[in-house]
This record gives C-alpha cells, sequence and structure tokens, in this order.
C-alpha cells in the first residue's frame, strides 16, 4: 500500500499538486495445507489483485502559458526591433493525467511446476490524459500542443499463458509453451463529444482510432461509378450522414504457441504466430489514390481486380469502376468515397510459422577424432508458412512499398574447438 | 502481507509520540511545498501574461503581425497572396499551362473545394483567423496593462483594434458570414457558429471608429514616441481609410464620404505623386505599407509578377516562380493612351509570345538597394472611394472631380459622364485599372457591385471552367467543418 502528493510545475498553478496511490493484495493458497490436502497435484497457486492511481506530467514545460516566439523568416528587423508572434493558446486549466489500473490474477502450477498456468485480466482507465487536442484553425491554431483529454479510454485485457513440459527425462524432453491475449481498447466516456471538436472522430464505445466508413455495395451497372448505402445518393455518399460503419484496425486477439524437442543430440523447435484483425488491402490502386495510368512510387503497379473493371452498361459483377480521363470534382470525389468506404478493409487474420529450427550435435566420439569440444549442424527457417484470406501482399505489413517479412533458410555447420 | 509487515513495524516500533512528531513534519513540508514548485517564466519565449507589461516586449508582439503579412509564406504578397488568387478568381490573370500545382487551377477556373483530401481556397481562413488571435491577445492585454507609456498603450491598443478589423474586412469579404472569435480562450472559439453578417459588419465599424481615436495622426517609429518618415505602422489615416472603403461596400455613402474626405484633407501627408513614383517606399501616396523583411529583396509582388526573359513558369517554393500574366480582358479595359499601360505594365516576348505583366512593383532582381514597399493602401482609392460615393448621394461635380483626379495623373482627359449610371459605370472601370492586381480589389468589386454572375460566366468558361453563383465565397476548410459541428460549409462545396 502506497500514498503520494506529488507536485509540478508543468501545471497550472491552482492544478499543481494531485494525491495518487495504489493498494495490492496476494494470497499463495498452495501453502495453505487445507487446500493442498484437498488438492494433491496443485504445487503452486496464487491469487492477486491490485488498484491504483498513477499520474503523468511528461510534457512541454509552460504548456499552461500563452506563449511568444520571436517571429519565423524574418531576415530584416521590422523597423529595426526584434518581433514575436504567438506559438500556442492559453490553457491554464492544465492538470495532472490520471490512469486507474485495475488487475486481477491467477497463478497456478501442477505437478512440481511442471504445467504452469498464469490468467491476468487488467483494466486500465486513461483520464484526462495529456496529448495535443485537435482544433478547428477559428481558434487561431489547428492544435493545441498538450491538453487534459476529456475523454476516458479504457484499455482492458485478458492474457493466458500456459507452458508445459510434458516429458522431461535425461535423453528426451518435449516442452510447448502458449499464449493468447484479447486486448480491448474503448472510449469508455467523452463528455460533450458532440460539441467538442472530436465529434466526427471518436465514438463512444469504440475504439480510439475507430474509422467510420461508408459501407461499399459494389460498381453501379449503369454508371461505372462506386455505390454506397447512402440516404440520398448512392453515388455521392455523405460524410455526416452515411459514414456509419464502424472498422477498426486493431488486432482482435492474437498469440503464439512454441514447442522444443529434444532427443539426444538432436533439438527441434518451432514458434507459430497468430492474430485475428481487419486491415487494409489493396484491391483499389494500391489504397491511394494514384490511379492506373500515374506513375508513382510504390503505386503504380495496379492490383489484378484492374482487369475485371467497368467496360460498358449494364456489366454487372465488375470488380473496378470506369477509367479515363478524372476530371476534377466529381469522378474524383467518387473514388475518395471508395477509399473511405468498407471495401478496402477485409480481413487480415493471419497464422505464421515464424521459426523453425533443426540442429543436431555430433556424438562426441565422432567429434573427439578430429580434437573438436562440439561439431554441430543446423537448419533453421523463418516465415516458412502463412495461412491468410488477406487481399493484398502481406498481412502483417500492409503496404505495397516496403519488403514484407522475408522467407529465410539458414542452414550450417558450427565447428568448436 | 505486505499490510501486515507494515503494521508489525508500526506496532513493535514507532511510539506515538515520534507518530505524532513525524506527522507534524509532514505538515509542515506540504505548504512549503507550493513554494517550492512555483517557477520563473519561460527564458527562450515570453508569454500573455508579461508581453504586455513592458513598453518594448508590447511593441514586438504587434509589430510581429507586421514582420508576418510582410514574410514570405504570407498571404498578403507574392505566389500564395491574395493579390494573385483573387486576380486568378477573378479575370486579371492568364494562368499558365505548365502550372503543376492544382490549387492554381482551383482559383483559376473557379473549382475551389473542401475535402479531406483536397483544400483549395481555404488557405486565407487559417492564415487571418490565427492573426486575429493575435489581436485578441493584445487587445486582452493591453486592457490589463499597468506598465506601459500611456501614448505607447494608447497606440498599441488601436493598432490592435484596427488589425482585427483589418482581418475581418477580408475574412468576410472572401468567406461571407464568419464566426467572430473575439477572445483568446480556444474553447469558446472552438465552438462558434458563424456570426449574422451584421455583427461581423458591426465589430469591424466599432474596431475602426475606436482605433481612429487611439492612433497616433503622424507616423511614428518602433518606440511608437519618435517621429519617422517611414509609413510602416498604422495611423488614424490607415483606420479611415478601411473606415471609408468598409462603407462603401456596405452601401453608407455619407460616411463613405466624410472617412474618405479626412484623409484626402490631410495634404500635409498625402498628394499623388507621377505613376513611376507611386510605389516606392514611403512614396507621398502611401497610407500604410508593409517594410520588406527577407534579405536582399523588394517586394514579393515583383518577384511573382514580373516575368523574367525566359517566360512564365511553374511555381517551386515559396517567392519563386511566374505563374501568370495579365488577361485579354484586363488589357482591353485601359484606354490606348493610359500611361498607366507603360508605367505599370511591362511585357516579354519569348519564342513569339508577347506576355503583359503587371508592373507596379519594378524590383525583381536579388540585392538590389530596397527602393519599394508592398502598398496597403494609397492615396488613390479614396479618391476612387469619394468619386462613387458622391455619385450615389447624385453630386455628379464632385464625383466627376475626383475620379478625374485619378484620370488625369494617368495622362487621361477628363471623364464625360451624363446620367449617374454612367458615371458608376466609368468609376467602376477607373477601379479596375487602377486597383488591379492589388490585394483582390477587382474580384470584391464585381462581388459588392453584384455583377459578379453576369461578368463571370464566359470568363470561368474561357479559363476552362463553369461559373456557379456559388463560387463568389470561397470554402472553409474542411478541417474546421469537421472539428466544430456548428459550423456549416458555404453552399456549392459539400
Amino acid at each position: 500500500m502506497t500514498a503520494r502528493r506529488d507536485g509540478s510545475s508543468r501545471f497550472g498553478s491552482a492544478n499543481r499538486l494531485h494525491n495518487f496511490g495504489a493498494i495490492g493484495v496476494g494470497w499463495i493458497f498452495s501453502s495453505e495445507d487445507f487446500i493442498t490436502r484437498q488438492l494433491k497435484p496443485l504445487s503452486f497457486g496464487k491469487i492477486r489483485a491490485s488498484y491504483g492511481t498513477t499520474g503523468n506530467d511528461q510534457i512541454t514545460d509552460y504548456g499552461y502559458l500563452a506563449l511568444f516566439q520571436p517571429t519565423e523568416n524574418v531576415d530584416i528587423p521590422y523597423q529595426g526591433i526584434s518581433t514575436t508572434f504567438p506559438s500556442s493558446p492559453p490553457n491554464p486549466n492544465l492538470q495532472w493525467e490520471r490512469t486507474n489500473k485495475f488487475q486481477v490474477g491467477l497463478d497456478l502450477g501442477f505437478i512440481n511446476d511442471r504445467i504452469l498456468l498464469g490468467i491476468t485480466y487488467s483494466d486500465n482507465r486513461s483520464s484526462n490524459q495529456l496529448l495535443p487536442y485537435s482544433m478547428p484553425t477559428v481558434t487561431g491554431f489547428s492544435s493545441i500542443p498538450v491538453v487534459n483529454f476529456p475523454a476516458t479510454i479504457q484499455n482492458t485485457s485478458l492474457e493466458i499463458s500456459l507452458n508445459t513440459t510434458i516429458i522431461k527425462r535425461k535423453s528426451l524432453s518435449w516442452s510447448i509453451n502458449s499464449n493468447f491475449t484479447l486486448p480491448k481498447n474503448k472510449v469508455k466516456e467523452f463528455p460533450g463529444i458532440e460539441s467538442s471538436t472530436y465529434a466526427q472522430i471518436l465514438v463512444i464505445g469504440q475504439p480510439v482510432n475507430v474509422l467510420k466508413t461508408f459501407h461499399y455495395q459494389g460498381v453501379d451497372p449503369q454508371t461505372g461509378l462506386y455505390s454506397f448505402l447512402s440516404k440520398n445518393d448512392p453515388l455521392k455518399p455523405d460524410r455526416q450522414e452515411d459514414a456509419n460503419t464502424f472498422i477498426s484496425t486493431f488486432p482482435k486477439y492474437y498469440g503464439g504457441l512454441a514447442s522444443t524437442l529434444t532427443f539426444k543430440g538432436i533439438q527441434f523447435d518451432f514458434l507459430l504466430q497468430f492474430v485475428k484483425q481487419v486491415g487494409q488491402n489493396f484491391k483499389y490502386f494500391n489504397g491511394s489514390s494514384t490511379l492506373p495510368g500515374v506513375f508513382f512510387r510504390g503505386y503504380s503497379n495496379q492490383p489484378e481486380t484492374i482487369l475485371n473493371r467497368w467496360h460498358n452498361q449494364g456489366d454487372n459483377d465488375a470488380l473496378t469502376g470506369k477509367l479515363g480521363t478524372y476530371s476534377f470534382g466529381e469522378r474524383i470525389d467518387n473514388i475518395y468515397s471508395l477509399l473511405q468506404s468498407d471495401a478496402v478493409y477485409t480481413d487480415a487474420s493471419f497464422i505464421r510459422l515464424k521459426n523453425v529450427a533443426i540442429s543436431w550435435n555430433l556424438p562426441h566420439k565422432w567429434v573427439e577424432k578430429i580434437k573438436s569440444s562440439n561439431i554441430q549442424v543446423y537448419v533453421q527457417g523463418q516465415n516458412l508458412l502463412t495461412f491468410t484470406s488477406y487481399q493484398g501482399l502481406d498481412p502483417e505489413t500492409q503496404t505495397t512499398f516496403l519488403l514484407p517479412p522475408l522467407r529465410i533458410l539458414t542452414t550450417g555447420i558450427r565447428f568448436q574447438f | 502481507m505486505c499490510i501486515q509487515n507494515k503494521l508489525k513495524i508500526f506496532r513493535y516500533n514507532t511510539s506515538l509520540l515520534q507518530w505524532i512528531f513525524q506527522f507534524a513534519l509532514v505538515l509542515t513540508v506540504i505548504p512549503s511545498c507550493k513554494k517550492f514548485i512555483e517557477i520563473d517564466p519561460p527564458v527562450t519565449s515570453t508569454n500573455a501574461e508579461i508581453i504586455y507589461e513592458d513598453n518594448n516586449s508590447a511593441i514586438s508582439a504587434l509589430t510581429g503581425i507586421y514582420a508576418n503579412m510582410s514574410g514570405y509564406n504570407s498571404i498578403f504578397s507574392g505566389n500564395i497572396g491574395m493579390s494573385l488568387l483573387c486576380g486568378l478568381s477573378a479575370d486579371e490573370f492568364t494562368l499558365y499551362d505548365g502550372v503543376s500545382d492544382q490549387k492554381y487551377w482551383a482559383y483559376y477556373t473557379n473549382t475551389l473545394v473542401s475535402t479531406a483530401n483536397q483544400n483549395y481556397g481555404s488557405e486565407a481562413w487559417t492564415t487571418l483567423y490565427n492573426f486575429v488571435y493575435t489581436c485578441n491577445s493584445a487587445i486582452d492585454g493591453l486592457a490589463n496593462a499597468q506598465k506601459l507609456t500611456p501614448i505607447v498603450k494608447s497606440q498599441l491598443l488601436g493598432e490592435a483594434r484596427f488589425m482585427r478589423a483589418f482581418f475581418y474586412f477580408y475574412l468576410t469579404s472572401l468567406y461571407g458570414n464568419v464566426p467572430l472569435a473575439l477572445s483568446t480562450d480556444p474553447f469558446i472559439n472552438a465552438q462558434l457558429p458563424r456570426s449574422g453578417v451584421s455583427n461581423v459588419y458591426e465589430q469591424i465599424e466599432s474596431d475602426l471608429t475606436a482605433a481612429t481615436g487611439l492612433l497616433s495622426d503622424h507616423y511614428i517609429d518602433a518606440t511608437l514616441e519618435k517621429n519617422s518618415s517611414e509609413r510602416v505602422r498604422p495611423t488614424k489615416w490607415a483606420a479611415l481609410t478601411l473606415l471609408a472603403r468598409f462603407y462603401l461596400y456596405t452601401g453608407q455613402y455619407e460616411k463613405a464620404n466624410t472617412a474618405a474626405t479626412s484623409v484626402i484633407n490631410e495634404q500635409g501627408l498625402f498628394n499623388l505623386p507621377p505613376l513611376n513614383e507611386t510605389f516606392l517606399a514611403n512614396s507621398s501616396e502611401a497610407i500604410w505599407q508593409l517594410q520588406p523583411v527577407r534579405l536582399g529583396r523588394n517586394t514579393e509582388d515583383a518577384f511573382t509578377f514580373i516575368i523574367p526573359s525566359t517566360g512564365p513558369s511553374d511555381v517551386t517554393s515559396p517567392g519563386a516562380g511566374n505563374p501568370a500574366w495579365l488577361s485579354e480582358k484586363l488589357l482591353n479595359s485601359f484606354e490606348a493612351t493610359d500611361q498607366r499601360l507603360t508605367n505599370w505594365v511591362s511585357h516579354v516576348t519569348v519564342d513569339g509570345s508577347t506576355y503583359f505583366f503587371p508592373f507596379k512593383y519594378k524590383s525583381a532582381t536579388l540585392d538590389d538597394p530596397v527602393t519599394e514597399y508592398l502598398m496597403v493602401f494609397r492615396l488613390a482609392e479614396l479618391y476612387l472611394i469619394r468619386a462613387e460615393a458622391l455619385a450615389q448621394l447624385n453630386d455628379m461635380d464632385g464625383a466627376q472631380s475626383d475620379l478625374n483626379m485619378i484620370r488625369n495623373r494617368a495622362g487621361l482627359p477628363g471623364a464625360a459622364a451624363t446620367g449617374k449610371d454612367e458615371l458608376l459605370t466609368k468609376i467602376s472601370q477607373e477601379r479596375q485599372v487602377e486597383l488591379f492586381t492589388e490585394w483582390g480589389h477587382r474580384w470584391f468589386d464585381l462581388k459588392r457591385t453584384q455583377t459578379i454572375n453576369t461578368i463571370m460566366p464566359p470568363i470561368t468558361s474561357i479559363k476552362g471552367g463553369q461559373w456557379q453563383s456559388t463560387d463568389q465565397l470561397y470554402p472553409l476548410p474542411y478541417g474546421d467543418i469537421q472539428k466544430n459541428p456548428k459550423l456549416i460549409q458555404n453552399d456549392g462545396y459539400n
């Protein structure tokens, strides 16, 4: 149990001091006789819980003052004097950021800790977060460098890890380690969001990186333009009214599975990784506004979908809209609507065999003949297999102009003398 | 367990007396903590709480506005200046084919846009509101300032109120009914809806009227206490000029006449010099100019408008590129013997094509001595304001005499007009050829005289667009519309 009162000169004079505290309990129930008597295989058991508040003042100095800086780009002083210009608006109410952290956990060990199971649930709520705040330029600035963000952001996660040693003998051992995480991020509350500058950007109950997108309904057979679910005009959806499909690219869950098998001098390892997520696909113009025929680094090569494009009136199952000269205005707006629709986001989940390694330490008597202390033959592979339905180059990097993780095979012999 | 341990320690090791002592110690430390975290103001920058408490720093804050207006990347001059962009929107320029920045084409073909991906037309909004914030900060700060010399305080407050009116004048001329931000609190300003046009006008009028009483009636240096020959700070006469223009724009002709007359009558300060001396630094026509602040350069307008022997060129960086030349329409508006055509217009022939360009500012050579300042207000406009106001008030002789002041300087005979309408047409035509490519005059004149919807359709079609009546207002920034639900975009930009 701790308690503290912190002061920081980085805040307005009324808000410099703040109280923080934390409390934690843990109970190793496996050391109680009545439990061990009932549950013989249990070798270790612990329940833990903690709750605390922490603060943050890691911001630039003097953020609460309306600051002035020397005027930029002035070589010859105006009327011979040095001049100043505002660099940030006042924010006298700047105060401590607070995070309330709650965590419960259960650690269990069975059969002399051959099986270890850990479950942790945590719930962190940050309020008054110190973040840049976006502002309409009517205020004189497009953002304030740091304010107490009025929203409460909740991050919960459930983490499970299971480590087992299945076989443990002198010449043979086999262990499997696995972990699984179920994260969740959402805007818990945001008083006055409707009238705030984030009314169009954040949604209560949705993650902070939520994207409000149009719902795509295919290429219009008559015009060759992209159409969307819309109250008024499917070819010209309105951002305020029709962008009602929420998408977040945060992973839904992820985890890994690793195993090691050793038999005499031979060792075999692998690591499997899995992620469930939604990501940007590159079905349309590589996700950019660089259109077919325009040359631009990383974007010019068109995806296959361009082949099945709209040609004539009545083409019903075209994947891409009509091509041709793009005039300023309507046509380009239609393409921007597409790029702001759910059409460019698809499932990007994957299971990937990240690592496989086999090594063999040659028997001692062979090694001694050439006066070596150890000889190892090994083969290693990285990114050998990927299972995914992602429509793009690589579900992990999700880009068209950076190199995806390479598949690497290494083999070698190591001598030690 | 942790708690248990602590309790045990307490039970065995600490007597009650000791505990009280420790508690008292903590109590004495807490109040002094407050003092401990008090800090001095920043050293490398200054702030609104102290900047208006000292003559020099207060003057530097207001002078920062002029330095910024005059610097490169300013919306008031050069290749992103209003003189060029509003001139492109109107009928003053022809845009060079090789210009690659879409923004120029959007201004030129009257197809400005405001979407998530393209924002053309809202550039001035952002800058103007940044200036408005500076003025509001100064007005707040000066109102509470205790330590300034009275004469300094009065001049600075006058400058701040004049400048706020100046920026709102351009905001409302470009964007229509704009939000009226009068405080520095960003959280209040972030939620402002558009004001009624009358509220903005009332504010402009009250700021200008107040400024007229506060500002100096002679030119002063940066101490604000000594006379100067430099016409680079706003004076009472600048405020009266904007007031006269404001009254003309809003159809208050009697008041426009009075305000213009009080400046014109100041003959000890202002007269109409020969054409080739008009735009020189501190010319006798200048009511307010901006001193150049870039090394080795005269005005940015000269660098943008004067086409070199290599011909027009794409805009590449601030201050580089010659993207436009004078349109046929404007050139044809000059009478053949008009000396402005030889004095204020020049031309260059490249590969058989002749390009006529504005030559009001004549120095576009790096490291030329500084002889020209950017003209903000000049006397000729006041004669034209008064001519128009008098014509509207049916004083034909007075109107004609003012109009002829301008015509005679340009070597033209007096205008013969038979009726009020004909005279107004002549005045309008005179404004076109006198004030061309200066501060968007032509664009604003077309709007305020409501001739824009008849004049622009054929012009826009020549320029490669299609005129819509909603094109006369520029769009608000997309980001502002997104961030402030109470702010509604101008018609035609959704």
